[in-house]
């Protein structure tokens, strides 16, 4: 049986490096391990995250995996790592007899930055670019992104690349020390994001 | 997961809500491959014995609870307790802290408040015997009956998501999801 594009990897369909105007984006490799570690053990960085790694063995451990290593990517600017990038292929909600058609038709995004480089649009730069790898290389129909929603920074990031915030989940998610707090989600369609001047 | 240690049947003022055996599946079956009930389900099934198996093999029936209404079933309730969404490291006080319900009425039974009732009683167990801070309850937004029982047991509309959701006729429709919290569920109680 041939094999369709839709069941490639999805980074195995999109030509690396990508580069926009200041950044190159790649696959994470384990050469990268040590420098997103650094990152990672900024406490101000893993504050709205799901984990805080306790060492570099834990980190490695939670996010070397191979499930992750196909799932994140790294942002350079100039020479130096800057942060990572996450985007993952999901199937949403179907009724049973159309399953197959809607299998990985949609991606999560997610984006973390050094604090040293905040202020100056690179997160914003990467997940614009993010977005137009989604719909045109990988070819998924639609892309969501979520966070506790007194995360700001990254929901400006997500309205400023033109994602709609579509629901609000009221006390929904555990913080480690802020309690149960709400969560937000984001979306847009492929033919949104074609109709969008850019 | 089951139902065994809480008590059954419980009785609401016109119904009786108990787990489903397999004693029920027939009448669940009947409802449920009518074809204006699974317009809306996430399934339409058509044979009996090819749907038998698909609900061993999900587990389904032990999250499956049924509505009598003078001795025969007229649906069924669903109600699946999980964990909700928390940092790594707080992840025990997340345990079985969140539910998702659903139900699926017979439309022979339908316009008399039934799965109101049922729903009132079945969320009040939620809250009061496991231990569920947060509800939520999923539908195609199309599907205007289900969500009009959402708004009457006071739960709230959190989510409208546009062409989320693939319908087997309508193609990506939107979807929306509608929750309760235990403090707000206990306050509207005092009120």
């Amino acid at each position: 049986m041939s094999e369709s594009p839709a069941s490639t990897p999805p980074f195995e369909r999109v030509a690396w490096p990508v580069r926009t105007e200041r950044l190159l984006l790649r696959p994470m490799t384990p050469e990268d391990f040590g420098r997103l570690y650094e990152i990672r053990a900024i406490p101000e960085v893993t504050h709205w995250l799901t984990g805080r790694p306790a060492s570099y063995d834990d980190y490695v451990a939670r996010y070397g995996t191979p499930e992750r290593l196909a799932s994140t990517l790294v942002m350079e600017a100039g020479d130096t790592i800057i942060g990572d990038l996450f985007l993952s292929l999901a199937t949403p909600y179907s009724q049973v007899e159309v399953r197959d058609r809607a299998m990985d038709t949609e991606a999560v995004l997610g984006w973390l930055l050094d604090p040293a480089y905040a202020g100056r649009g690179y997160a914003t730069e990467a997940a614009r670019e993010l977005l137009r790898i989604c719909f045109e290389d990988i070819g998924v129909r639609r892309v969501v992104a979520g966070a506790f929603a007194d995360n700001t920074a990254s929901q400006r990031i997500m309205e400023k690349i033109g994602m709609r915030i579509e629901g609000r989940a009221v006390g929904a998610s555990l913080h480690r020390d802020l309690g149960w707090r709400d969560h937000v989600d984001a979306a847009i369609l492929a033919d949104e994001w074609r109709a969008k001047p850019r | 997961m089951s139902f065994d240690h809480l008590s059954w049947p419980r009785h609401t003022d016109r119904l009786t809500i108990r787990p489903a055996t397999t004693a029920d599946l027939a009448a669940v079956f009947a409802v449920r491959s009518h074809p204006d009930v699974a317009e809306w389900m996430p399934g339409r099934p058509t044979s009996y014995d090819e749907w038998l198996l698909a609900l061993g093999r999900s587990g389904a029936v032990d999250r499956m609870l049924v509505m009598e209404r003078d001795g025969s079933v007229i649906g069924d309730l669903y109600l699946h307790v999980e964990d909700a969404w928390t940092q790594a490291e707080v992840s025990e006080q997340g345990k079985r802290a969140q539910a998702e319900i659903g139900w699926c009425l017979s439309p022979d039974h339908q316009g008399h408040g039934y799965v109101t009732e049922a729903m009132r009683t079945l969320i009040g167990i939620c809250f009061e015997d496991l231990g569920v801070r947060r509800l939520t309850a999923n539908a195609f937004a199309g599907n205007t009956a289900s969500l009009r029982v959402m708004e009457r047991l006071g739960m709230v509309c959190e989510a409208h998501n546009r062409a989320d959701s693939l319908h087997r006729d309508h193609g990506w429709v939107d979807g929306v999801t509608y929750a309760l919290l235990r403090d707000d569920w206990r306050a509207a109680a005092k009120a």
